[in-house]
């Protein structure tokens, strides 16, 4: 009968929209947070940040009535509120990492287990080995490999525990990464997760009569604002903490730029919305560029690992 | 208004008394004027009142009950849990280790038999799938014992998580489908409620049940929680369990959780085995269940294990673990299963995100305090609270955005 075939195409359009929008963001995950606990925390608390600003927004835009039609005003709120939460979480994990030192000194007094060492070496060794974390992969190419960091960095939170060895949390850079990634992925997910669990029912291009390209639209356009979140949380993060703050300024101007952007996006022609995805994409482009920059990554090395395997790099470094 | 009018009146008598007292003369007129004032404002003012109390007291009596009987049903549901447990500390107070045990494994048959065939005959139903009683028969015997010996005997430390978690996924879901909506989150709050009392007070009687066993230098409940790590220690000679055994219960300061099994009983069986198999059994929220779905279900998850443990020193590698009662796992699943059936995956996504936040703050607060913690509160807390507010603020919200394709 026709109910597995339309079954299967909707299948098809479920699993394709949400891979266009997720799977860069689900590989990055693989590679480079799954092995490491105290990032998949990091992780988790970033969302849960974003959703804390999101609530806030909401908040705003359900007390002003007569301004609910009104969406830019909404947006243009929301915007300030993420990007004050993206500060937020900045100051956030300068004192979660005083309390994690407090923690770490506390246990290490009473325990010899060291697997924060193992933790810390995960951390370097797979930020280091995958190419796609631009401020981790560039600060471990930048520093040597291995397990013992170099304790003149000053972003580096090392603590003495007693028997002597150093125990390393995690570095900012590869830090900001995480949290501009949990950012991003809760972005794309509150944007796109309704519209998936809508297109698997029964027959679904076009959901409220928009043309035909208004999924495809929207996915592409969540993959882009992941990667937006995590060159503007690197940057974000990286300027406050060298003081250098008139990058900001590229932050806050590329993201009311993009988002509202994406005001052009109408139910009429899908066209128009190649407006907002390209210059999301150049956005994105430059904010990777400027990102690397701001970590001083080694901008050859970092190209070349993303195309090379980590066993060539290993060899290379030797 | 009337209060005001009452005021009004005492300052007129009062003062009609002073000028008396003083010997002038009252000025009758303008006191007329003012007490007539002061009545129309208490006779309008009144009149006002009882106005409003009709419409307000309309409204109370319909939330009320609507909500009363949700709470009914919840204290209802809670009352069974405190009673099964109060039943499971006497019994272990007592002793009684064989009937507990025999407890557990006839609550882990039904489930693991019983509930299965139904839950298995559903999603068959549901997938539109035909399938005999004869192989129904044969799958669901298989997968029953298996689980049986996984659980409360020796078995790969992966299996026993997976039927730990079927098993909390199936009690979760019996939750959902029989608990109208409004109790389900009365029910949820006083649960939560109740975790923070029996595992925090001095008096509380999981507090007890921990006390008694380190008084008793037994592992508490190794069958109904859930472990991250197997403390499947290799076989040594008959000393190193025991020693492994007291080490480890002196580094267990007041740690929880509910349904104690009779590991104790276990491991003086299965010394050479050594074994200290912390998910020796699964059945943490089934404790009490004797079968039947309604009323039943609840001892089950409630006198179950809710609580959380940590062993940070361990004598081997291994047994670094955290553990979590069965119990949690099956509220949590059952406050993100209502989000879930409300239709909205921003609020399902949210309740998630939210209880993981709990957990993670519980776990730290586990680290920093050293101590048994109840693992319900936080989470469900947060977990409400962002329920309430996704599901009526912020999904109208990002719908209105989406609708646009505004990011």
């Amino acid at each position: 009968s026709s109910q597995p075939a339309s079954a299967a195409m909707t299948l098809l359009e479920f699993f394709g929209c949400s891979l266009i929008s997720f799977s860069p963001a689900l590989i990055m995950f693989i590679f480079t947070v799954a092995n490491n606990p105290l990032k998949i925390i990091i992780l988790t608390c970033s969302a849960f940040f974003w959703l804390l600003s999101l609530l806030l927004s909401s908040i705003v835009w359900f007390a002003v009535v007569p301004l609910r039609k009104q969406l830019v005003f909404s947006m243009v709120v929301s915007i300030l509120f993420q990007e004050a939460i993206r500060i937020a979480f900045y100051f956030f994990i300068k004192r979660a990492e005083e309390g994690l030192q407090k923690i770490a000194l506390a246990e290490d007094a009473s325990a010899e287990e060291t697997s924060q060492q193992s933790m810390s070496d995960n951390a370097t060794g797979g930020s280091g080995g995958g190419g796609s974390s631009g401020g981790g992969g560039g600060a471990a190419a930048a520093s040597s490999a291995g397990g013992s960091e170099p304790l003149t960095d000053a972003d580096q939170v090392t603590l003495t525990a007693g028997t002597g060895r150093p125990v390393k949390i995690l570095h900012l850079h590869s830090l900001s990464y995480v949290c501009g990634l949990g950012f991003g992925f809760m972005a794309g997910a509150f944007s796109m997760v309704n519209l998936l669990a809508d297109i698997s029912g029964p027959g679904s291009v076009g959901l409220g009569g928009e043309h035909e390209g208004f999924l495809l639209v929207s996915s592409v356009l969540a993959l882009m604002f992941v990667f937006l979140n995590i060159c503007w949380t690197v940057v974000t993060f990286v300027c406050i903490e060298d003081r250098r703050l008139y990058f900001l300024a590229y932050v806050w101007g590329s993201h009311l730029l993009c988002s509202l952007l994406t005001l052009l996006n109408s139910s009429a022609s899908p066209l128009l919305s190649l407006v907002p995805i390209m210059v999301s994409l150049t956005c994105a482009l430059i904010g990777l560029l400027l990102s690397l920059h701001l970590v001083e990554a080694n901008l050859a090395g970092f190209f070349t690992s993303l195309v090379s395997p980590a066993w060539m790099l290993r060899v290379c470094r030797r | 208004m009337s209060d005001a009018a009452r005021a009004q009146s005492e300052a007129v008598n009062q003062q009609q008394q002073q000028s008396e007292a003083e010997g002038e003369q009252p000025r009758v007129e303008d006191v007329d004027d003012e007490e007539e004032d002061a009545d129309k404002l208490l006779l309008y003012g009144s009149k006002q009142i009882i106005r409003l109390f009709v419409p307000v007291s309309i409204c109370m009596l319909f939330v009320v009950s609507i909500i009363s009987t949700s709470i009914l049903n919840a204290l209802i549901i809670l009352g069974l849990v405190i009673v099964m447990t109060i039943v499971l500390i006497v019994l272990y107070k007592l002793r009684c280790y064989k009937v507990i045990q025999g407890w557990l494994y006839v609550t882990s048959v039904l489930i693991l038999f019983f509930f299965s065939l139904i839950f298995f005959g559903v999603l068959l139903s549901t997938l539109n799938l035909a399938f005999d009683y004869i192989t129904m028969a044969v799958c669901v015997w298989n997968f029953g014992l298996v689980g049986q010996v996984a659980i409360h005997w020796k078995g790969p430390l992966l299996l026993q998580q997976m039927y730990l978690i079927f098993i909390s996924a199936l009690m979760a879901l019996v939750f959902i489908k029989f608990l109208p909506e409004w109790t389900t989150w009365v029910l949820l709050v006083l649960i939560s409620i109740w975790d923070l009392v029996a595992v925090l007070c001095p008096k509380g009687p999981l507090r007890m049940l921990v006390e008694t066993a380190q008084e008793r230098n037994e592992s508490l409940f190794p069958s109904l929680i859930y472990s991250t790590t197997a403390a499947y220690m290799s076989v040594g000679t008959a000393e190193q369990p025991q020693q492994q055994q007291q080490q480890q219960q002196q580094q267990q300061d007041g740690n929880v959780s509910s349904d104690l099994d009779e590991s104790g009983s276990h491991q003086q069986q299965h010394q050479a085995a050594a074994q200290v198999l912390n998910g020796g059994g699964g059945d943490g929220g089934e404790a009490g269940v004797s079968g039947g779905h309604d009323g039943d279900g609840p001892d089950a998850a409630g006198a179950g294990s809710n609580g959380l443990r940590v062993r940070n020193k361990a004598f081997h590698d291994e047994s670094h673990g955290v553990k979590l009662g069965l119990g949690d796992f099956v509220f949590y699943s059952i406050l993100v299963g209502r989000a879930s059936s409300a239709g909205d995956w921003n609020t399902t996504l949210s309740c998630y995100f939210a209880i993981l936040i709990g957990l993670s703050l519980t776990l730290l607060l586990l680290a920093i305090g050293r101590r048994a913690l109840p693992a319900l509160p936080i989470s469900i807390t947060f977990g409400v609270i962002f329920y309430f507010l996704t599901s009526l603020i912020v999904s109208p919200f990002v719908d209105a955005l989406t609708a646009q394709q505004l990011v």
